[in-house]
């Protein structure tokens, strides 16, 4: 089986989430047969697809050059933080493709969907699969092209990320990728429910596929968290969608009951100047740390060093952030309104407006060492079932229904 | 001549509402009485009343040739005094008949036995009371909570002057040893121990309406016939099961009442059978030997062990802190602290925290009225936490009163 695949990222290129998700069904599929042939706006070198290949966009020969419309301003894919910052280092890259979240984000995806119809054309492959909105008219001008059947993927749709606030030029193209596609896989049954309220989507067509980790080389043995200087650990984009205000409330509660409490508020965004100052202004200067954008290990010496990781997005299509602290052996506290609370048992949920009983699960960890370990234990177990390889047979189920 | 005993195991437990850490020592009432008042409302019209119904005519029917018994918790008998007297009229009419056993147990359907003696004594006690007071007869057999039976629990319900004790007849305690005839536990003078069959318990209690089972669907007659195969020239056959198998787990759609009402007389048509309450069986048969326990058993799960209740680390920690605080709340003296606490020893507590995985975890989920495990076990901790506060605190409620010795958490309170 042979599929045509349309990404915006991939590691070794710094990446979020959607590089890494893809990265693993890249793996996974491996192991299941199919062949994938990659297409990125651009390739950095050292990108891995095993049993296919990368292939970079700005490498196809068009025909004739696309007429280039400029837009006034930038669209911003994942809100902030790295792929904002990445963005601002590619502005101002002209030839080719930057592949970032910058300035010429728009003129990108659509010269990037002019690629995806060029490569239609040779129609050597079974399957066109495009990666969220970016990807979604290169895969379907594929797929038009091509005559082969369309499935796109939704990491993250725009509804999750800006709310009400949402960019109708991105909705615009999400729509008509959804619209077009032949399957939708949905990262999990919550985003799926907000395909079908948001965008109207014909539940025939929905499919859901759990992210998935990788296994750690190593993993440390499972340890007792601190007790003393308890740690209550957030870890995400300072951002609406991500919720660091709840974060933020819900800690003010657990100071009052367990002064000895720290709180880290790890990572970056448009609204981490207005949470410092609430932290000041909440006298929880001295007991909340803002350690900014944390990568690798320091994300790993974060979670050692928590008692208790929280999640208390808003909106959430999956989080893959809590499957990692649960294999860190983390306590993890989440939000009903995310796709990883549907897919674990072994994690405390709450309700996302519900800041009291956010506190009051932390305060539990944090007096229970009878939860903490069950959770650790259990989490850790139950994480070990989310492999690539497993969600990759979903997909390739899903392929299936497509070629009859 | 081998008797069909029937025992139905009546019981509700006093739920909790949403109580968080943040709502200790505030006087707030923990007994989500919504909940239990719309559950035992609901478990009196689909089950109970006319499930007693179906019972009540067959003892009628057959002129008192049918007989069964009945264990009800002490939890069970408040709630449906207080709302749903017509159910509990309907069990009193029942035991009226002279043919319906009311067996003994703990008032609060709790797991003191294990742990707490004196409390098991006490609960025990004023069930007995209780049940006298009702039904007009002490009772001389006893159930403990879930069937949990070991060496010591059976001396202790010797000691209370019990004659028999219901069990569970656990392969791993009967040890190819047949469960249809009377035994004596090990350790005890004269009582007689009756054992679950659970073979064909099960087969009512669970299997009835499984249309995957290549038994179904069961009429009484094939049932009979079972029964019949199964005697083998034996005491009886002990049918224990929870009664709310009856129109609760297994709907008034799936024919269960139809099931129970000709089933009395398809056994009856038997010469070999006749049915008997556990204590008419008790004075007519004699020990056919001594069992040891190596544990304790109880009917629960496939390891009909202590696991549903006990077997994970926070259910542990419940425990312990919920009987640590026994002895502080029987010396002071406050009955709403002990009636508090006491509806807290009941068993559903901890079955709720069970984190079991396979099929016993639906079976805990189905009873549970929380989301997960972790919420239940987070729940009875904050309300362990609140009588702990209560037991501290010079008065039941909380009076606002500058005068008084600060609490621990009145700043708390007044920033809200």
């Amino acid at each position: 089986m042979k599929v045509l695949m349309f990404g915006w990222e991939l590691p070794p290129a710094i990446s979020g989430g959607l590089g890494t998700a893809c990265q693993g069904l890249l793996e996974g599929l491996a192991l299941h047969d199919v062949h994938v042939r990659f297409v990125l706006p651009r390739t950095v070198g050292g990108e891995r697809v095993p049993r296919g290949e990368v292939l970079a966009a700005g490498d196809v020969p068009l025909p004739r050059p696309i007429e280039v419309v400029p837009v006034a301003s930038p669209l911003i894919p994942y809100g902030d933080e790295a792929s904002y910052a990445e963005a601002q280092a590619h502005a101002g890259f002209s030839g080719g493709f930057s592949g970032g979240y910058g300035a010429t984000l728009a003129d990108e995806v659509r010269r990037y969907g002019a690629v995806g119809g060029e490569l239609g054309r040779a129609a050597d492959f079974d399957i066109v699969h495009a990666h969220d909105w970016m990807t979604f008219p290169a895969g379907a001008a594929a797929a038009d092209a091509s005559g082969k059947p369309l499935v796109v993927h939704v990491h993250s749709c725009e509804f999750d990320r800006a709310g009400v606030g949402a960019d109708p030029r991105i909705l615009a193209v999400e729509q008509a990728g959804l619209d077009r596609a032949d399957r939708i896989v949905c990262v999990s049954g919550y985003t799926a429910g907000v395909l079908r309220q948001e965008y109207d989507i014909d539940e025939a067509k929905l499919r859901v596929v759990h992210n998935a980790i990788r296994r750690p080389r190593r993993r440390p043995a499972l340890r007792r968290r601190p007790t003393e200087h308890p740690t209550v650990l957030f870890l995400g984009r300072l951002t609406r969608q991500k919720a660091p205000e709840r974060f933020l409330e819900a800690a003010l509660h657990v100071a009052e009951h367990a002064p000895s409490t720290q709180f880290v508020m790890a990572g970056d965004g448009d609204l981490r100047p207005e949470l410092e100052r609430r932290a000041l202004g909440l006298g929880l200067v001295d007991r909340m740390h803002f350690p900014g954008f944390l990568a690798g290990p320091a994300v790993r010496r974060a979670f050692d060093q928590a008692s208790v990781f929280v999640m208390p997005s808003v909106s959430e299509p999956f989080g893959l952030v809590a499957l990692e602290a649960m294999e860190r052996g983390v306590p993890v506290v989440l939000t009903r309104t995310s796709g990883v609370a549907e897919a674990v048992t072994s994690a405390l949920k709450v309700d996302s407006e519900d800041v009291e009983a956010l506190a009051d699960r932390v305060l539990a960890v944090l007096r229970h060492p009878a939860l903490a370990d069950q959770l650790a234990r259990e989490g850790r177990r139950e994480v070990a079932t989310f492999t690539w390889k497993r969600q990759a047979a979903r997909l390739r189920e899903i392929y299936g229904e497509l070629l009859g | 001549m081998t008797s069909v005993v029937f025992y139905f195991q009546v019981h509700q437990p006093y739920r909790l509402e949403r109580f968080t850490t943040f709502d200790v020592g505030k006087g707030r009432s923990f007994w989500d009485d919504e909940l239990n008042r719309a559950v035992m409302e609901r478990v009196a019209e689909r089950c109970y009343v006319p499930m007693n119904q179906v019972l009540l005519d067959a003892i009628e029917r057959t002129s008192g040739a049918f007989r069964c018994s009945f264990s009800i918790s002490g939890t069970a008998l408040q709630q449906m005094e207080d709302w749903a007297p017509e159910a509990l009229e309907s069990f009193q009419r029942l035991a009226a008949t002279g043919a319906v056993e009311i067996l003994g147990e703990t008032s609060m359907h709790s797991l003191a036995a294990l742990v707490d003696v004196r409390e098991f004594r006490a609960q025990a006690r004023s069930h007995a009371a209780r049940i006298e007071e009702l039904f007009g007869k002490r009772p001389t057999t006893f159930r403990n909570t879930e069937l949990i039976t070991d060496e010591i629990i059976a001396r202790s319900v010797e000691g209370l002057g019990y004659r028999t004790l219901l069990a569970e007849g656990a392969d791993k305690l009967l040890a190819g040893r047949s469960p249809q005839f009377v035994w004596r536990p090990r350790g005890c003078e004269h009582l007689r121990l009756l054992l679950r069959s659970y073979v064909p318990s099960d087969d009512i209690a669970y299997r009835f309406s499984n249309k995957g089972w290549d038994a179904y669907p069961l009429m009484a007659d094939a049932f009979a016939r079972g029964l019949d195969e199964l005697q083998e020239g034996s005491d009886f056959v002990g049918l224990f099961m929870d009664y709310e198998t009856f129109g609760e787990h297994q709907w008034e759609e799936t024919g269960i009442f139809d099931f129970m009402a000709a089933l009395p007389e398809q056994i009856l048509a038997n010469p070999r059978f006749d049915f008997a309450t556990p204590g008419e069986l008790a004075d007519e048969a004699e020990p056919v030997g001594e069992l040891s326990y190596p544990r304790a058993f109880s009917w629960a799960d496939e390891e009909r062990d202590l696991s549903a209740w006990l077997g994970n680390p926070m259910q542990r920690a419940a425990h312990e802190a919920l009987y640590a605080l026994a002895p502080a709340v029987r010396d002071s003296g406050r009955a709403d602290l002990l009636l508090d606490w006491r509806r807290l020893t009941t068993s559903d507590h901890v079955y709720y925290m069970a984190t079991k995985q396979h099929s016993d975890a639906e079976v805990h989920e189905y009873f549970s009225p929380y989301d997960t495990p972790h919420d239940a076990f987070i729940l009875f901790m904050n309300v362990l936490d609140d009588v702990r506060a209560r037991l501290d605190a010079p008065t039941a409620a909380p009076i606002p009163d500058p005068a008084s010795t600060p609490r621990v958490d009145a700043p708390a309170q007044e920033k809200r």
